[in-house]
């Protein structure tokens, strides 16, 4: 049974990354999810009419982990150096939730029955609205790549939608972490010299002091508006408990019964509402800026890997001419220089591809989630507004 | 003190209907407070509206106690101002109260805190005896005391400038609700607080060894007696005033609660705006960057509107409620004076009991005039006695009015909380409604 959270999750999530190509040649969806202890199963289910896949119909059962293992793949993968990879999905994290409904249900002999019933069905539906959430998110990241005309044809894809075994993706062993770290610690060093390259290229020096520059705001943004979410959500709680009192007053004294009854339920529906109101924030704001703050930082990536290969043609440059000096290894280094021109060349290609599209893409998606934030607040305002011109004039009679 | 004659703002637009007295003068209620060291107009005119409000029932409430619609005695009391007096430790507040009793001229007095506290122990001192349930005077509070008198200038001025409007908001219901009680608005005491020079001094028997002597015997009273009630009333109702004052507790809470988590929101959406205001200059499309100042300036207009809301909860609504959690201690004080009355009808009835029992002795024994001392004695505590079930019974009669004539205004009172309440959510929900609308636009051209 849809509700309307429920359409509003899946709508958000095949929004946020515009299908910029996709023919319908691929389609992946996930069609069921279940929680298991620490992990989420997901099953996933594609329809596919590329000539490299073994059948036209296939489902799959994936955990995090192996959505971690493509992504990595993908990453690693020099073909696709000049491409923005999309982010990975954030691990599913519901031990906050979970804690939440811990500490409540051992609280239960402190508050009325009424009471407990209530808390724990809207801690329950928070858990369940998290759960969809992560849901969305892992298959946005799978409707991405399907819309990718290049990466959607990636071997480690197709395995990844297509074997029907478990992938026995082990999750980085310490000394893989360990080195990872320091592969991220170089990479910030490289970083950092790169920023100080001289790109002889307009377009990708602008691009680039652009997307750093924009990196650092839109990562404060992110932080301000889960603040902002946090506090909207504690209100509603607030009008469950306000309704509660009323509810209280109406049944002890007999004069205000109708009365504070109607209080009370005109209450319930605020709190209903300012629900939505708090959902709609994090679904269309929240989740829009953390969104593109990973895009942001893929999109870093990948001037990040242009501006190694234009290093390495610069110090093949330098080989070329020392050889050339010495009379030794001259064709060698030729090659070797030909090798990072041809490959520095095609990064530059995709990459001014990529970010055209990126760009695009960002302005899209912003407009659509800022007019879908605008017409919900609005909505739930009004409705607001009427239920409590609808209770005030029943309780002017009373 | 100045006195603008603004007509009565829309404030209350459709609450109540306004009923005027045309035969009277009337002193227009929403002068807004001078004399105060930060003007925020916003709080102060909710603050209006629910003094406004409330002094409304009020007036209703003294027609209706008295029996006829258009009441001569009809009282309007205002604080119309208030002005620090002296530096430092030694500085304090000083209310300018203006009163037009009747037909009677206009007086002004200058009173502060601790005169309201004098004019309510006297209050006590008289009526509770018989069973009234005194209106409460608001708590004395030490905080919020010290920060008025060593706040500087410049800090918290905020929070001092909220305590003293609070204050001179509860000080004024106060009055006000003296006012509307039948029997004490007809006090001396009080009509001497509203209209001579000086305040009322304390009674000295009431401070001192005597009073505390007195206040002993109070307690143990207190301890010891139990009534066999032959109406159960008195058991019942107590009950469910005690039922009530735990109920509102829990609402007074819940609406702390809401006042609390709406300021907070204050605070991040206008950090939030704040943000945007700096992601916006870091776009690179010109509609996006314009679009993106919107959302900051949006959420900053949204913050002066949940602040809006955050005054209006505590204010419209819960000073209403806090008001009622403290007029049912006096309704409990006034339950326990019965229970003394009755405990010290028992006692002279048992002392009655054994002046008789000694005149036997004495009869049988054949003292003469042991038993003519004794009869005197009798016939004394006879007396006694007597007065003693009068008293018993004037209070309870009396208590079963106090209360009858509380569940009314508390209806009405918390009715009329309720829909102010309503009201101004309504107005800040279309505010917001407004705000957003703005904005739509701006997101649509997004290119």
């Amino acid at each position: 049974m849809m509700t309307a959270e429920d359409e509003t999750i899946r709508e958000h999530a095949s929004t946020v990354s515009l299908n910029d190509e996709n023919d319908g040649r691929l389609t992946v969806s996930i069609t069921d999810a279940v929680s298991e202890l620490e992990t989420v199963k997901f099953t996933i289910q594609t329809k596919s009419a590329l000539p490299s896949f073994s059948q036209h119909q296939m489902s799959v059962i994936r955990c995090h982990e192996e959505f971690i293992w493509l992504h990595d793949m993908l990453s690693e993968n020099m073909e696709y150096a000049g491409y923005i990879i999309p982010p990975a999905p954030p691990k599913p994290d519901f031990e906050a939730a979970r804690d939440k409904l811990t500490r409540v249900t051992a609280a239960e002999s402190t508050m009325s029955e009424d009471e407990y019933k209530k808390l724990r069905k809207e801690l329950e539906s928070d858990y369940l609205a998290l759960f969809k959430k992560t849901v969305a998110m892992h298959e946005m990241y799978l409707m991405r790549l399907a819309a990718h005309s290049k990466l959607r044809e990636d071997s480690n894809f197709r395995v990844f939608l297509e074997y029907a075994k478990d992938l026995k993706v082990r999750t980085k062993n310490k000394k893989e972490l360990i080195g990872g770290f320091f592969k991220n610690m170089t990479k910030n060093v490289d970083e950092a010299l790169l920023s100080s390259q001289k790109d002889k290229d307009e377009y990708f020096q602008e691009r680039r002091a652009f997307l750093v520059d924009y990196h650092n705001r839109i990562k404060e943004t992110t932080r301000k508006t889960e603040l902002l979410s946090e506090s909207t959500n504690a209100l509603s709680m607030d009008y469950m408990q306000l309704a509660g009192g009323f509810a209280l007053l109406s049944v002890q004294d007999p004069q205000l019964q109708r009365f504070m009854g109607q209080c009370a339920v005109t209450f319930e529906v605020m709190q209903k509402l300012q629900k939505r109101v708090s959902t709609d924030e994090d679904l269309k704001l929240t989740d829009l800026f953390k969104y593109y703050q990973r895009e942001a930082q893929a999109a870093k990536s990948l001037l990040y890997r242009r501006g190694r290969a234009l290093a390495d043609k610069d110090i093949a440059e330098n080989k070329l001419e020392k050889a050339q000096e010495k009379f030794k290894d001259i064709p060698t280094a030729e090659a070797y220089l030909q090798d990072c021109k041809i490959r520095f060349e095609r990064i530059s290609e995709m990459a001014k591809t990529e970010l055209d599209t990126f760009k695009a893409r960002r302005l899209e998606t912003y407009r659509k989630h800022l007019v879908d934030m605008s017409e919900l607040q609005i909505r739930h305002s009004q409705s607001k507004v009427s239920e409590l011109t609808k209770g005030l004039e029943l309780l002017r009679e009373l | 003190a100045e006195v603008s004659t603004q007509s009565t703002g829309g404030h209350l637009q459709g609450a109540i209907p306004v009923r005027t007295n045309s035969d009277h003068d009337r002193v227009p209620f929403n002068t807004p407070a001078v004399g105060c060291a930060l003007d925020d107009t916003k709080t102060t005119a909710l603050l209006n509206a629910a003094k406004e409000s409330a002094q409304q029932n009020l007036k209703k409430s003294i027609g209706w106690v008295n029996g006829d619609k258009k009441s001569k005695d009809s009282a309007c009391i205002e604080i119309s101002s208030y002005t620090r007096i002296g530096e430092g430790y030694n500085s304090y507040i000083v209310y300018t109260i203006q009163t037009a009793l009747g037909e009677a001229p206009k007086t002004t007095v200058q009173r502060r805190f601790n005169d309201f506290f004098v004019l309510h122990q006297l209050i006590v001192e008289n009526y509770l005896p018989r069973g009234v349930i005194v209106p409460p005077v608001p708590e004395k509070n030490f905080m919020g005391t010290a920060k008025v008198r060593f706040g500087g200038n410049n800090e918290n001025i905020q929070d001092q400038s909220l305590f003293i409007k609070r204050r001179k908001a509860a000080l004024e219901r106060y009055l006000n609700r003296l006012m509307a009680h039948h029997l004490i608005s007809k006090d001396e005491t009080l009509r001497r607080f509203l209209q001579e020079e000086d305040a009322p001094r304390p009674n000295p028997n009431a401070s001192g060894i005597k009073g505390f002597m007195k206040n002993m015997e109070t307690m143990v009273t207190k301890a010891t007696a139990r009534i066999n009630e032959v109406d159960e009333w008195y058991e019942d109702k107590q009950g469910h005033i005690l039922e009530m004052e735990e109920t509102l507790k829990k609402i007074l809470a819940v609406v702390d609660n809401i006042v609390a988590d709406r300021r907070d929101l204050v605070a991040k959406s206008a950090a939030f705006g704040a943000s945007c205001l700096h992601l916006g200059e870091g776009e690179d499309n010109a509609s996006l960057r314009r679009a993106i100042t919107k959302l900051s300036e949006l959420e900053n207009n949204l913050s002066t509107v949940h602040s809006e809301m955050a005054d209006s909860d505590l204010f419209v609504f819960g000073e209403t409620v806090k008001d009622y959690i403290s007029i049912i201690q006096a309704a409990k004080a006034a339950f326990d004076e019965r229970v003394k009355t009755f405990s010290v009808w028992e006692s002279s009835q048992s002392t009655l009991a054994k002046k008789r029992e000694a005149k036997n002795k004495a009869t049988l024994q054949g003292k003469a005039d042991r038993v003519a001392q004794c009869d005197e004695d009798i016939r004394f505590w006879e007396g006694k006695v007597e007065k003693c079930q009068e008293d018993f019974e004037v209070i309870s009669k009396n208590l079963k009015e106090e209360i009858r004539i509380f569940e009314e205004i508390w209806v009405r009172d918390i009715k009329e909380s309720a829909i102010s309440y309503f009201q101004k959510l309504i107005d800040c929900e279309n505010q917001i409604v407004g705000h957003w609308k703005e904005f739509l636009p701006e997101a649509k051209i997004i290119n």
